[in-house]
């Protein structure tokens, strides 16, 4: 009989060869998952979990909301949001020097007040902001690498297929996370602006043209699209804190608020509107196939006996939080850079959760934590999924060169905001605490 | 072959959308009647019957068009004749676990249509139709991978073997 450490160690470095050789991420862990679980508890352990885990999963009625989540997206997109939200930002912001580099960060967070996905967020941005970028002759690297962490801001600010996840995973309430992630997405987007406005006062080049200011009344006139998503975000949460309907149902009213929206403004097409159906089932079902395989893969982890070992020699080194923020950081950090965000926190959360937990730290807190370390795994090279969006979008304008070179300043302060966020829970608990008491 | 599976795992997928229009048009519609105090009967069991069809029906597409991510750091830089041996590998083992599971999948249909399994509820909500779907849009997913399989074996390119890193492209949500 192999001891866990071991099985735990060969499964490991199984995945990540498979990995590394391009087999899909998915099908990786499923495939290392059921042969470990055939290992410990025979093939009929292993055929059992494949049996129950996929459906009871799909049919699980909490994760419901996630295609909700992301049918808001694709059809804001759709709809044209996304694009009306870019242009008012940059007429109130062309004149400035630097300007569509602030006008990136601000319509992607507006944006993400109705999208729930960080790559649909890399994707449209990457479309609409990144010709204006490259043809004002702004910097390549610094284009590119800001409209791909901006992104990001996706993760954090509600709602969030992240959330969702570490919810349903650590069975927290969601509602009190996507309030608790408001205040902390609100201050990385302003950080994102002090940063962007300190690299261009540092180096002029990478905004070369400053442009005319456009008339009060036309930067006036452009606000109707920041009125219709700030209107769908305060419906949204509003309804959640009110009690008008649960956190797992606000992804049926938001998806249905901007559905009804985009049509009363005749906004949407047929086309468009079969388009993001489709794009919508499709995302969901590739995020679904990594849980699928993920938790296979977790439950492989714990059924060797090696987690409950790794928890045990943790907690018998110290019961300190700082030990276990310390643990989540470099596991989460270092994973980050090689897997993408959903199957990371599938993988680790069984084990660094009831750490946390026995460590007495504030659960939603600490998901703040750690929906900030997905934030930074999606922009972390060699894997992270926010490069691979902007560039698959940029349609050969950017290299994945191009975008790692100017990634790091961001990556750096994404380390900066998590540093803040450790240091002053209150930004992350005032809002839920004061909201839900 | 391949494009008659092209339709009907598009056909798949275009359905999957629809669940997922259903899910929405449900969901509200059960929280404007839970504020009226007349919740719908047995609301909660059909979004889960939708989410089953949403997952299962989309997955053979996903299979097929080879949109599930992948990371290759090594194969992007392996030579051809080697980026060809780990696409196989990569197509053998999801043939393998779309196989097993879709083995397994009719395995817990069958066990629940024997004894027409119903979800107890405000009404009683059959369960086997969702297993159903579950068993046959993991088997069309397996019919997939082996199609996959077949195209990667017998493509003589292999700059055109699918060794890719883009996890979402621009056709996944444009």
């Amino acid at each position: 009989m192999v001891d866990p450490a071991t099985l735990c160690g060969l499964t490991v470095a199984a995945l990540l060869v498979l990995l590394a050789i391009g087999v899909p991420v998915a099908v990786a862990m499923g495939v290392v998952g059921l042969a470990g679980m055939a290992v410990v508890g025979g093939p009929s352990l292993a055929l059992t979990q494949l049996q129950t885990l996929p459906y009871y999963l799909a049919a699980d009625y909490g994760f419901a909301v996630i295609p909700l989540f992301v049918l808001m997206g694709t059809l804001a997109m759709e709809g044209g949001l996304a694009s009306e939200l870019y242009d008012a930002a940059e007429k109130w912001l062309r004149h400035v020097k630097g300007g569509l580099y602030y006008t990136t960060i601000i319509a992607s967070a507006a944006f993400g007040a109705v999208s729930g996905s960080s790559t649909v967020n890399a994707t449209v941005f990457t479309k609409t902001a990144l010709p204006e970028m490259l043809r004002h002759g702004y910097s390549k690297p610094f284009s590119s690498a800001c409209i791909c962490a901006v992104g990001t801001l996706d993760v954090m600010i509600p709602p969030s297929v992240a959330m969702v996840i570490y919810c349903i995973i650590t069975e927290q309430s969601l509602g009190r996370l996507m309030l608790a992630g408001i205040i902390p997405g609100v201050i990385s987007a302003v950080l994102y602006l002090v940063m962007t406005y300190l690299f261009v006062r540092w180096k002029p080049e990478i905004a070369p043209i400053r442009g005319e200011r456009v008339p009060l009344a036309e930067r006036v006139r452009s606000l109707k699209s920041v009125w219709i998503v700030g209107s769908l975000f305060l419906g949204l949460m509003g309804g959640i804190y009110l009690g008008l309907f649960s956190p797992s149902s606000a992804g049926a009213v938001g998806a249905l608020a901007v559905l009804l929206v985009v049509v009363a403004q005749r906004r949407l097409t047929w086309a468009g509107f079969l388009t993001a159906l489709r794009s919508t089932a499709r995302v969901t079902t590739v995020l679904f196939a990594i849980v699928i395989g993920g938790l296979l893969f977790s439950r492989m982890l714990v059924s060797t006996g090696a987690i409950n070992e790794l928890i045990a020699g943790i907690q018998g080194l110290s019961s300190s939080p700082w030990l276990v923020l310390v643990v989540t950081i470099v596991i989460l950090f270092v994973l980050g850079c090689l897997v993408d965000s959903v199957s990371m926190l599938i993988v680790t959360l069984p084990f660094l959760f009831p750490l946390s937990k026995a460590a007495g730290m504030d659960p939603i807190w600490y998901g703040i934590l750690v929906i900030q370390l997905v934030e930074i795994s999606a922009i972390t090279p060699p894997v992270g999924m926010n490069l691979f969006a902007t560039v698959s979008a940029a349609e050969g304008t950017v290299t994945i060169g191009d975008v790692i070179r100017g990634i790091w300043p961001f990556v750096v302060l994404s380390l900066v905001i998590l540093g803040i966020l450790i240091a002053f829970p209150g930004l992350s608990l005032w809002l839920p605490n004061r909201m839900f008491s | 072959m391949n494009k008659v599976l092209g339709s009907v795992v598009g056909l798949g997928l275009t359905v999957a959308g629809l669940a997922v229009l259903a899910m929405t048009v449900v969901g509200t519609s059960d929280i404007v009647a839970m504020w009226f105090k007349v919740p719908i009967p047995g609301a909660y069991e059909l979004i889960a019957l939708l989410m089953v069809l949403v997952i299962f029906l989309a997955l053979p597409e996903v299979e097929f068009s080879r949109k599930h991510i992948a990371i290759d750091m090594l194969s992007e830089r392996a030579s051809p004749p080697i980026r060809h041996v780990f696409a196989v590998i990569g197509n053998v083992l999801s043939l393998l676990f779309y196989a097993a599971m879709a083995w397994q999948a009719w395995r817990l249909f069958w066990g629940s249509w024997s004894i027409r399994e119903y979800a107890t509820g405000l009404v009683a909500f059959p369960v086997y139709p969702a297993k159903g779907l579950f068993a046959l849009g993991v088997t069309v997913a397996a019919v997939a991978a082996c199609a996959n399989l077949v195209r990667t074996m017998t493509s003589r390119d292999a700059a055109t073997l699918p060794v890719k890193n883009v996890p979402v492209t621009e056709k996944d949500v444009l």
